[in-house]
C-alpha cells in the first residue's frame, strides 16, 4: 500500500519544491562526496535523491525535519551506489589539481585520512561525516543515521578510536 | 590540529566547484521528474500483473519439482524393484530353464496336483491357494484373484509361469508381480492393465499377512491375479522355478 502512496500522490509545486531542495543539494553533495569520494558518484546520488525527494516531499508531516530526512535518502543512496561499484583506491588519493596553498604534507595527511574514513563501515562513515565534516550536532547525526543519540555517540567513538586511537576521545570531538 | 579541522581539510581539497550544482539538480528533477513518474506508474500498473505471473510461475514450478520427482520415483521403483529386475543374473538363469508341462491332448487325461496336507496345490516350497477371487470380467477374458504361499525362507527371485496344457499356449498375469515383456492389455474394472507372461516374486516383496490361507499362518503371501482369456478355459500347468528347485503343479 506504500508504493500506491508514493506513486499516486501529488507533489508539491515546482517552485515550492525548488525552495526547499535548492539549500539541501550543498550538504547533501559534501555528504555524498565524503561517502562515496567521487565527485560524479556524489551528483549522482544528490541527483537520484532529489528525485525521491520530489516523489516523496508531499507526503513529509513535519517538514522542518526536511534537511535530517534528505541527507538520509542521500545515505542511502550512497549506500546503494557503493553496493553497486566499490569506489576505487586511485580516487580516493591524491586529486588530480591541488590548491596552490596545500603543502605536500598536508596533501599527503588528507589523503591519508580520507583513505581511513573510507575503510569504515558505512553507519560509522555518516556519523563521521555528519558530525565533523557536515557539523551536525549529534541529535541531529542521529535523526540522519536512524538511530538514538546514545547509539550514535557510541558508533562516533568507536570510529575515533579507529581513525586516532592515540587521540583522546574528547580532544576528537573538539 | 583537531580531527573536525583534519576531515574538513581532507574534504575540501577533492570537492569541486558547487556553483550552479542546486539549480542543474532542481532543473533535472523538474524536467525528468515527470517521465519518470509516467514510468513509475506504468510499472506500478504492471507490477501487480507480474506479481501473479511470478506466484503462477512459482506454483508451476513447485508442481513441476513434485510431479517430476514423483516421476523419478516411479521410474526408480520400476526399475528398481525386484519384479522389475528382470536382467538380474538370477532371474535371468530362471527364465533360461525350459517350460516341463504336460501337454494334454483331452480334459479327461488331467488330474490336478499334487496337493499339500493344506488341500492346496503343490509340491513346495510354494502353494497355490485358489480362494476364488474375482479380479474382473473383460471381453478378453476374466482375471482370477489366487495366493501363492510359503513357510520357507527363499533366497533370491521365484519365477512363475502358466500354460494352458491342452494347446501349450502360455497365460498372462497382471498386477504388481507381474514381470517380464508386456503381451498385451486390457482395462480390468477402468483401469488399463499390462499383460505379461511371468510372475516374479521375492520375500520381501510379498504381501502383508492379513488372511491366513487356507486354514493356518503362514510366512510368506503373494496374492496374484492371472488373466483367463475367453478362448481358453482348459486346465493349466504351472512351473515355479526359485535357486535351487523347480516345482510342476497342475490344475484342471
Amino acid at each position: 500500500m506504500q508504493q500506491v502512496a508514493d506513486v499516486t500522490s501529488l507533489p508539491v509545486s515546482e517552485s515550492t519544491f525548488a525552495d526547499l531542495l535548492k539549500p539541501l543539494v550543498e550538504p547533501g553533495f559534501r555528504l555524498a562526496l565524503a561517502m562515496l569520494h567521487d565527485p560524479q558518484a556524489a551528483e549522482d546520488a544528490v541527483q537520484e535523491a532529489s528525485f525521491t525527494a520530489w516523489r516523496k516531499l508531499g507526503l513529509m508531516q513535519d517538514q522542518g525535519r526536511l534537511r535530517s530526512w534528505f541527507l538520509g535518502v542521500v545515505a542511502n543512496k550512497c549506500r546503494n551506489a557503493r553496493r553497486k561499484k566499490w569506489v576505487v583506491e586511485v580516487s580516493v588519493g591524491v586529486p588530480e589539481e591541488l590548491p596552490a596553498k596545500s603543502s605536500e604534507e598536508q596533501m599527503l595527511h588528507g589523503a591519508d585520512l580520507r583513505r581511513a574514513i573510507s575503510r569504515l563501515n558505512h553507519d560509522d562513515r555518516l556519523v563521521v561525516v555528519l558530525y565533523f565534516y557536515l557539523d551536525m550536532p549529534v541529535d541531529e547525526v542521529a535523526t540522519v543515521a536512524g538511530t538514538s543519540v546514545g547509539a550514535t555517540r557510541a558508533r562516533l567513538y568507536r570510529a575515533i578510536k579507529k581513525l586516532r586511537p592515540d587521540v583522546a576521545i574528547e580532544e576528537a570531538l573538539r | 590540529m583537531s580531527l573536525r579541522r583534519d576531515v574538513h581539510s581532507a574534504f575540501d581539497v577533492i570537492t569541486p566547484s558547487m556553483a550552479g550544482l542546486s539549480e542543474r539538480v532542481v532543473q533535472t528533477v523538474l524536467v525528468e521528474g515527470a517521465a519518470r513518474r509516467r514510468k513509475e506508474k506504468m510499472l506500478f500498473r504492471i507490477r501487480a500483473p507480474l506479481s501473479l505471473v511470478a506466484v503462477f510461475l512459482l506454483i508451476a514450478l513447485v508442481a513441476a519439482v513434485f510431479v517430476g520427482g514423483r516421476l523419478i520415483q516411479d521410474w526408480n521403483a520400476l526399475h528398481n524393484s525386484p519384479a522389475g529386475q528382470s536382467n538380474n543374473s538370477d532371474l535371468a538363469q530362471l527364465e533360461a530353464r525350459p517350460l516341463n508341462l504336460p501337454v494334454l491332448k483331452s480334459r479327461s487325461e488331467c488330474t490336478t496336483g499334487p496337493f499339500n496336507s493344506d488341500g492346496t496345490v503343490g509340491s513346495g516350497p510354494l502353494f497355490a491357494y485358489a480362494h476364488g477371487g474375482l479380479g474382473g470380467i473383460t471381453s478378453w477374458g476374466a482375471y482370477i484373484d489366487n495366493d501363492f504361499y510359503t513357510d520357507q525362507q527363499i533366497a533370491g527371485p521365484i519365477l512363475v509361469r502358466v500354460r494352458y496344457v491342452l494347446n501349450n499356449v502360455t497365460g498372462v498375469f497382471v498386477g504388481k508381480y507381474a514381470a517380464g515383456p508386456v503381451v498385451g492389455s486390457d482395462v480390468v474394472n477402468g483401469t488399463r492393465v499390462e499383460q505379461h507372461n511371468e510372475l516374479v516374486l521375492f520375500e520381501n516383496t510379498a504381501d502383508r499377512v492379513t488372511d491366513n490361507p487356507p486354514s493356518r499362518p503362514h510366512a510368506f503371501k503373494w496374492s496374484f491375479t492371472v488373466g483367463v482369456p475367453n478362448a481358453e478355459t482348459g486346465p493349466t500347468g504351472w512351473q515355479i522355478d526359485g535357486l535351487g528347485f523347480t516345482e510342476v503343479f497342475v490344475i484342471c
